[in-house]
């Protein structure tokens, strides 16, 4: 696999630049970002082959100079961890395609994600995959729900929810999507209509596997609600939510979502980014500094209810990074079907799910105590 | 400030603070575990 690395300078692009780094399925990477001196410090710390790995700067909004540079350098899959996404994800994986290379991203907007099924007859024609969000939500998420859907015979309701720790690290890119997230209404499907829930106002306490327990949650905008209705058309209930273990950092963070100013966070600049994560992860708390994700799955199975919960807990980077490669390391194989995919369809989820869980994160089944 | 309206500010904000606290206590007691998390044996996954 010769693969590009956008945004490998990230808390999520580093980590996957280190796994695919020691992968022997990788003949040759190249790492994107902005910031030369960033990169220049990375290719070190890698300390890999410089005929195998090597850095480019360039902004990926410069579209001229991004098509350009993707043409030189003619990898077969472009792996985008470059955030937030919500401008990047559609004129990056398009560019992507163009120049005949699959693309896998960590992208987790609700907004490109709708934009993102366009690219698909060009896709199909060019022979090549696009999974845009295949890290933790989306991605493990959707992987979990179609592995809890093969013990049913028929699909009607399902709830994802994901929590982080304010001091489990991640990008500043990370921080500014979850705001985005949760300013603004909240699409789920409720009664088998779409509909519109109104921010994080209402909270639902949500049992995560240990060592993260309960946490308080609110709704907010993620691309499974695209995702996974083209995957089961008929559900009846469809709710993604998410929280902070510290819940005075999850309340400051609802008030901020509450701003006018909040969908323009992401323009603010490094620097506030940065003083918000430290305010929020100068919380004292008790709580494990962990993050985690639930699906709940409802249905029918031999003609009677029953309902599979499934979770995930490790830290964020690992939810997020240790996806992307074992996906990767699928779409090198050619093991995936053109066109654009969800990543339920584009991987077989045991298989990805069994090789997530190798590299140690801890997948659970919840068996409920019978009160 | 004149001294009523710095007294409404500081209520204000003190009743904004108590506000919180309380619901800080409330909600900082959670239910008991709701089930066990058992491991997804790499078997179930093969
Ligand atoms: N699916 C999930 O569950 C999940 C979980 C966590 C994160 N994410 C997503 O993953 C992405 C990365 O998150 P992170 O925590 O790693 O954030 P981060 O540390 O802030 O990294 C963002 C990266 O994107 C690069 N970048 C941003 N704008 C760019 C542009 N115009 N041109 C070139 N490079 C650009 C940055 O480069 P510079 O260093 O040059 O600024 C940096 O390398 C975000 O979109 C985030 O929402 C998804």
């Amino acid at each position: 696999m010769q693969a590009l690395i956008l945004g490998a300078t990230g808390a999520i692009g580093r980590t996957v630049a280190a796994e695919l780094a020691r992968s022997t399925e990788v003949e040759r990477l190249w790492l994107a970002g902005r910031n030369q001196a960033r990169l220049e410090w990375l290719l070190d710390v890698l300390s890999g082959d410089p005929s195998r790995i090597s850095a480019h700067a360039f902004d990926l909004h410069d579209g001229a100079l991004r098509d350009r540079r993707f043409r030189e350098l003619s990898p077969d899959l472009v792996i985008s961890c470059a955030g937030p996404a919500r401008q990047l994800e559609l004129p990056c994986a398009r560019a992507a395609v163009e120049v005949g290379a699959s693309w896998l991203s960590s992208a987790n907007d609700h907004v490109a994600a709708e934009s993102i099924p366009a690219l698909d007859a060009p896709a199909v024609a060019a022979g090549v995959t696009v999974v845009s969000g295949c890290g933790l939500s989306p991605g493990l998420t959707n992987l979990l729900v179609a592995l809890a859907a093969q013990e049913l015979d028929e699909v009607e309701e399902i709830e994802v929810a994901t929590t982080r720790s304010a001091r489990d690290p991640a990008g500043q890119a990370a921080l500014a999507q979850l705001l985005i997230g949760l300013s603004g209404p909240a699409p789920s499907i409720a009664d088998g209509r779409r509909i519109s829930e109104p921010g994080p106002k209402a909270s639902h306490l949500v049992y995560f596997p240990e060592p993260v327990g309960w946490v308080e949650t609110f709704a907010g905008a993620s691309p499974e609600i695209t995702t996974l209705v083209s995957r089961w058309p008929g559900l009846r209930l469809l709710r993604w939510r998410v929280g902070l273990v510290e819940k005075p950092a999850m309340d400051a963070l609802r008030l901020l979502a509450g701003g006018p100013w909040a969908t323009r966070f992401a323009n603010w600049g490094p620097a506030a980014s940065r003083a918000l994560q430290q305010a929020l992860s100068a919380w004292p708390s008790a709580g494990p500094a962990w993050s985690a994700a639930r699906v709940d799955v409802r249905g029918q199975a031999d003609g009677r209810p029953r309902s599979v919960s499934l979770g995930v807990v490790d830290h964020l980077v690992n939810l997020t990074a240790l996806p992307l490669v074992a996906a990767a390391s699928e779409l090198a194989a050619g093991r995936t079907e053109p066109g654009v995919r969800a990543p339920e369809r584009a991987f077989e989820p045991k298989s990805l799910l069994a090789r997530i869980g190798r590299r140690g994160v801890r997948i659970a089944r919840l068996e409920p105590y019978l009160v | 400030m004149p001294p009523r309206a710095s007294r409404l500010v500081t209520t204000l904000g003190l009743s904004l603070v108590g506000l919180w606290w309380a619901r800080q206590r409330a909600h900082s007691k959670v239910p008991s575990p709701q089930g066990r998390w058992r491991e997804v044996t790499e078997d179930e996954l093969g």
